[in-house]
């Protein structure tokens, strides 16, 4: 009878993770920063990624999470913030008041991955140009399937941002500044007066060999042969990526009020 | 012996006759007398069958000079040098100077008592021009022209606009051949036509191949090239076209006031470039025939020039000559459609003041711009 209820119980733990696999991960991810479903990393790396991602969650304040899924679609066929944003807050991540936190999905079938941003103070640590700055640190990694060494980095650089914020240094767009803005003012400026000038030099010359003898042919052409030949039909396919290329990504604004990004890797 | 040169002179009153521009008629400049052309031509169609042969003897007896028993003056060559080489002295008919002029001169005018002079043997016989077009324009015509030249160039010198006198203002005859011919060919081309359509995920790009051949010829009549070594060719380019509905058979009648020379170029040595310029033409006529297709790229060519006839013509031209700073500026006329060339010096000064005039007020624009 045990056996038989264990077997059942079985059945159903399995319609459920394939049914549902969000609530699956949920209790997965109860209590974990870094959730590898698609066994990306070994036991050493994934202790050891949990363990840094854990420190740097409860020193800031502000949860840094790692999912790896294989089909994002599942979860939120939109897009992969979309996706991540579900899982955050599906299962009720984030760490404070405010569930402040940062939410990095990679989803395997069509190397899609999601940035989500939740929460003041995660807002503030990471706002858009600082979410940029961080997906070049981790990208260049996931392009070479250096799993581990693109979480690390993204965990690291998420602890130095965090640290800036809280230094009341955030990290944000530099700014161009007056000499900045004049520099390159005057840059664009001179080449297009150079462009101006230049055109203006060529009425200067007004002397040039003749190259043609149209003004003098007498009527038109006259064709004593023509042929047109089909020769053959070529097909090219390109497929049509969700993001415009592979180095490229969007940013994103959720309902929830959570920010990110996603593309490709 | 009969002079070798010939001066058109008024009926009424024997002052020297020129041929205006304005009237396209003979004037005599003491009397204003105006007479046809044909009626001055005929005058002194004995007069200068006359000269022509004149000239012809005198080259007979320089071939036999040898031959006969002369003052040995060869050692006088060396103060000439190699300058004496295609020079030719004649005397001027209305006050006997001498004239030392190039061996291509055909109209000139006497520096002493200013009056023109035809050497007709010039053009006589195979070296008669077939046609001319006479002046339509004149001297003053030519100095409004280059001031019109210099409106519009914001880099000219102020100095050289207003300070500046044109050292030289000539009306020159220029030798022209005009090839008639015909160019014929073939070629091969590759094009295609592509359309681009979705299925699924995918972007679709299909592309049909076509082979398309044409053949056909053009024809083409009176293409000039100046046959006068002096003459830059890019200038004399430039200046076209003429108006061939104006050209005249010739009679030099119509020199008399202006400058002349005959060819020293033979029209073999000048009808390469008139073939160039109509092959040229001819590819792309028939490259213009392949119509309906997207690309469109030359595989292979071949070309033949079918030569026709060799027009010889003087054509008119202003040239207008300056020195600035050390350097010759030249400027050519159409003298028959008033068309000027001439590229003019640059004032590097104005080219960087207008540079900065653009870049300043556009920099500080776009400085507050990005600072907003």
């Amino acid at each position: 009878m045990r056996k038989k209820l264990a077997g059942v119980f079985l059945l159903l733990t399995l319609i459920v993770s394939l049914t549902t696999p969000l609530t699956l991960q949920a209790e997965e991810q109860e209590s974990a920063y870094v959730s590898d479903t698609e066994s990306l990393l070994d036991a050493a790396q994934w202790e050891e990624l949990e363990e840094k991602a854990q420190s740097v969650s409860e020193n800031h304040t502000c949860g840094i999470y790692v999912v790896t899924t294989y089909d994002y679609t599942r979860i939120n066929g939109e897009d992969a913030f979309d996706a991540a944003a579900d899982i955050y807050h599906g299962n009720g991540l984030g760490k404070g008041d405010g569930n402040d936190g940062v939410l990095l999905l990679l989803s395997m079938k069509e190397r899609d991955y999601g940035l989500y941003v939740y929460g003041d103070r995660a807002q503030e640590a990471f706002g858009e140009y600082a979410q940029t700055e961080l997906e070049d640190v981790f990208l260049d990694n996931f392009a070479e399937d250096d799993w581990y060494g693109g979480f690390l980095d993204y965990i690291t650089t998420c602890d130095e941002y965090l640290q800036l914020a809280e230094a009341g240094t955030p990290v944000t767009e530099p700014e161009l500044g007056p000499v900045g803005a004049f520099l390159t003012a005057f840059i664009i400026a001179g080449v297009i007066s150079i462009v101006i000038c230049l055109l203006l030099l060529l009425k200067m010359r007004s002397v040039k060999k003749a190259a043609r003898a149209d003004r003098y042919m007498t009527g038109g052409i006259k064709l004593s042969a023509q042929e047109d030949r089909y020769i053959n039909t070529t097909v090219t396919r390109r497929k049509i990526e969700r993001q415009s290329s592979s180095s490229s990504s969007s940013s994103h604004r959720s309902s929830s009020g959570g920010t990110g990004r996603s593309g490709k890797f | 012996m009969a002079d070798q040169v010939t001066n058109y002179k008024c009926p009424a009153c024997t002052g020297p006759l020129h041929y205006s521009a304005s009237l396209g008629k003979m004037k005599c400049e003491f009397c204003d007398s105006v007479y046809e052309v044909a009626e001055i031509e005929a005058m002194y169609a004995d007069k200068e069958k006359q000269a022509a042969r004149a000239m012809e003897d005198t080259h007979k007896e320089a071939a036999g000079q040898d031959e006969t028993t002369e003052w040995d003056v060869s050692g006088l060559e060396g103060d000439w040098g190699t300058a004496a080489q295609g020079m030719r002295t004649y005397s001027c008919p209305s006050c006997g100077a001498e004239l030392i002029c190039d061996e291509t001169t055909a109209a000139t005018s006497c520096p002493y008592c200013g009056n023109t002079t035809i050497v007709p043997g010039q053009f006589s016989g195979a070296l008669k021009p077939d046609y001319v077009i006479p002046f339509k324009l004149t001297k003053k015509d030519a100095m409004k022209a280059l001031k019109e030249h210099y409106k519009g160039r914001p880099f000219l010198p102020s100095a050289f606009m207003n300070e500046n006198h044109i050292e030289e203002i000539k009306g020159v005859y220029v030798p022209f051949w005009m090839f008639d011919g015909k160019v014929e060919g073939s070629a091969h081309y590759q094009t295609t036509n592509s359309r681009i359509y979705m299925s699924g995920d995918y972007e679709v790009t299909e592309t049909k191949h076509y082979a398309v051949d044409r053949a056909g010829e053009l024809v083409f009549e009176k293409v000039p090239v100046d046959a006068a070594s002096k003459m830059p060719d890019d200038y004399m380019d430039s200046i076209e076209p003429y108006d061939y509905t104006e050209l005249k058979p010739f009679s030099s009648t119509y020199l008399s006031g202006y400058l002349a020379d005959k060819y020293d170029e033979s029209a073999e040595e000048c009808s390469g470039r008139a073939e160039d310029r109509c092959i040229e033409t001819f590819e792309s006529a028939l490259r213009d025939t392949v119509t309906g297709y997207q690309t469109c790229v030359t595989a292979g060519k071949q070309t033949r020039v079918h030569r026709g006839k060799a027009h010889y013509a003087l054509l008119p031209v202003w040239i207008l000559s300056t020195n600035w700073k050390g350097k010759n500026f030249l400027f050519a006329m159409n003298g028959q459609t008033g068309r000027m060339v001439g590229d003019l010096p640059m004032c590097w000064k104005k080219f960087w003041t207008t540079f900065a005039a653009i870049a300043a007020p556009l920099t500080v624009v776009l400085t507050v711009f990005l600072l907003l």
